[in-house]
């Protein structure tokens, strides 16, 4: 892979910035329900994100794990600005996307993109896989046919694909080859960032690993950052610089990877953890359990105060009044609770 | 072709724990393309082979049918007074004479002309408008998507032949008209196809993936969800046809489409009527014209709706 043609690709910066690739402050995103034909009246409002704030430097990887339907996937799509914010803001490289116009928007694509979850899906059927990897080049304009040609041999070298199957179809692929794929159209512009929204959680657990080991492998070459979301905790453990931990469109707790799994302080967090299951039967046998109770509350009318009270084995009065404030715990540790694990009750 | 595993010439890479990893999965696949595969999955369907000769036959004989006898369509006994009027089939007039004298077999060769012309012309319009109406308002979706479906379900609501025959009453027998006709309220059902269509393919992650690439609106239209409807859409056209010749033949058997001496199949099968008790050929050749082409057609449609969907590529 030549470094010359990727440099040539990605877009010249402002060399002043110096604060954190991304921000997100405050992110709220609300869904309305309607009912009604013509004349709609709205029933009800799912909270699918509800007031997240955190960061990412460039060249981190953020892992952000919760249970299906905790928001993180609005988040993904909110911070790219494919769902419109309801409030809040994402700032990316110094610029706040919220409020940017179509063609501004247009050119910060190029920094950011993201793969998906369903390998199946996220490829057109009808589209030969030289065309669904090119395709960025050419809404972008970004070289000749030739070039384009050569740059998408490229990519698929650079994901560990056979260079030569560009006039292929999605369906002769498996389904990691098919991530691969993803990985190469979301790669063709040279983003900085890339959220992977589940990437691997579709696929054969062998297959995780030569997936998650190609994740590791560009963010070296290539100095990729990545917001990486999973609803497994261990599938992040190995790749995650730090760790969110999200619960009904909250994060409850965010810390660098290494931290949260050894003295995790959030109650969730820690019954999360205790679901692993350790390969070792004494340890497994002996090894404290908090078993999580209960589903996940319905994000239309979720609980007051703090939203994990009501499975929550710590919970107090004052957890169903409160809302719990992020607060630190040392190094870059911080959790929303009134009754943490690192205090005694 | 050859085949040739998908994993050779892949490198090896290492991971950061230093464990080497195959970068892909070797399989052995056919290289196929989506067109090859299509008209090979097409030919082992003989009833849709079957139907598509006969179609295609249909085509060449109302093509080049006129020429093949001395008479031209509307010859009778006033111009040339040496045919004979109800004439059954014989060595000089193959399909026999009808009540002026004229050449049936080069009137239904006529008629196939003008039938299969508003046929396919009429579809085109259906087609075209049907699947802009139906994609805008799946696409879009919401509000906009509403108000254009009740707009649909209120002309459902029209009854089609009285809707039809006003229409012609108005703006006069002709091809024109009767293609309009035809059109108005044929659009209905493509569109209504192609839109519940688009509802869920905009679902699809790949619709999301082109609008993180910067795609825009008429590129995810065009480009990505047109042409996943492209199954739907063919076979809505070959399932159309049938119901244009049958709309044309109606309102030219009742006397509101295509006139004497012009022909075509509905005419034809019109004339005949009169002559039922005495001269049966003439209604019932006709009438085999349309219905075989009508059955080829229907044939045809559900063979390349088989043949063009992937996900009923067999495995071998």
């Amino acid at each position: 892979m030549s470094a010359t043609l990727v440099e040539e690709l990605s877009v010249p910066v402002a060399t002043d910035y110096s604060g954190p690739l991304l921000q997100v402050r405050d992110l709220v995103k609300r869904f309305p329900i309607t009912s009604g034909t013509i004349i709609q009246r709205t029933i009800g409002t799912v909270h699918a994100v509800e007031g997240v704030t955190f960061s990412i430097s460039e060249g981190e990887t953020l892992g952000l794990v919760g249970e299906s339907g905790c928001g993180k996937t609005t988040l993904g799509r909110c911070i790219l600005q494919l769902h419109k914010p309801t409030s809040g803001s994402v700032v990316f490289e110094g610029t706040e996307l919220t409020k940017l116009d179509r063609d501004s928007m247009q050119r910060i694509r190029r920094d950011m993109q993201i793969v998906f979850q369903d390998p199946y899906a996220s490829l057109n059927p009808r589209m030969t896989v030289g065309t669904i990897v090119g395709e960025a080049l050419t809404i972008h304009r970004v070289g000749s046919k030739a070039e384009r040609k050569e740059r998408v041999r490229e990519l698929l070298d650079l994901v560990g694909l056979n260079p030569s199957f560009t006039n292929r179809y999605p369906h002769q692929f498996s389904g990691g080859q098919r991530q691969r794929i993803g990985l190469a159209r979301a790669l063709a512009l040279s983003p900085k960032l890339i959220i992977a929204d589940e990437p691997v959680s579709a696929l054969d657990v062998s297959i995780q690993a030569q997936i998650l080991n190609l994740f590791d492998k560009l963010q070296q070459d290539l100095g990729l950052t990545y917001l990486f979301i999973a609803h497994n905790l261990s599938v992040v453990k190995h790749i995650s610089d730090r760790v969110a931990v999200m619960y009904l469109g909250k994060i409850m707790e965010i810390a660098p990877s290494r931290e949260l799994y050894a003295s995790p302080v959030h109650p969730y967090t820690y019954g999360l953890l205790s679901a692993i299951p350790i390969p070792d039967p004494s340890v497994q046998k002996r090894r404290e359990h908090v078993v999580l109770e209960g589903d996940v509350p319905s994000p239309v009318d979720p609980p007051s105060g703090c939203v994990f009270h009501p499975r929550c084995f710590r919970a107090k009065e004052i957890c169903t009044q409160q809302v719990p404030q992020m607060e630190d715990h040392g190094t870059g540790h911080e959790a929303a609770c009134f009754f943490p694990l690192d205090r005694s009750e | 072709m050859k085949d040739e595993p998908i994993g050779k010439g892949v490198k090896k890479f290492t991971s950061v724990d230093g464990e080497t990893f195959d970068a892909g999965e070797p399989l052995v696949l056919e290289q196929s393309t989506l067109l090859g595969d299509v008209v090979r999955r097409y030919s082992h369907n003989r009833a849709a082979m079957a139907a598509l000769f006969i179609l295609l036959f249909m085509i060449i004989y109302s093509t080049v049918g006129p020429w093949l006898r001395p008479w031209s369509f509307d010859e009778g006994l006033y111009s040339n007074p040496s045919l004979i009027p109800y004439q059954l089939p014989n060595l000089a007039h193959w399909f026999g004479t009808d009540q002026n004298g004229r050449d049936l077999f080069v009137r239904l060769a006529m008629g196939g002309r003008v039938s299969l012309l508003i046929a396919f012309a009429a579809t085109g319009i259906v087609l075209v408008i049907g699947v802009l109406y139906g994609s805008l308002a799946g696409f879009i979706g919401g509000k906009t998507d509403e108000v254009m479906m009740r707009f649909v379900d209120v002309l459902y609501g029209l009854p089609y032949l009285p809707f039809a025959i006003i229409l012609l009453v108005i703006l006069g027998a002709g091809i024109v008209p009767m293609l309009l006709a035809l059109a108005v309220v044929s659009w209905l059902t493509p569109s209504r196809l192609v839109r519940g269509q688009m509802l869920t393919l905009k679902q699809n992650e790949y619709v999301e993936a082109a609008r993180a690439l910067g795609a825009t609106r008429g590129r995810i239209i065009f480009r990505h969800l047109l042409p996943n409807t492209l199954g739907i859409i063919v076979v809505a056209m070959f399932l159309e046809v049938p119901g244009m010749i049958l709309g044309e033949a109606t309102l030219s058997f009742l006397g509101l489409g295509i006139s004497s001496p012009d022909a075509s199949w509905g005419t034809l099968a019109s004339e005949g009527w009169k002559a039922l008790r005495s001269h049966p050929w003439m209604i019932i050749l006709p009438g085999i014209f349309i219905a075989v082409t009508v059955l080829c057609f229907n044939f045809v449609g559900d063979g390349f709706r088989d043949a063009i969907d992937p996900r009923t590529k067999e495995t071998k």
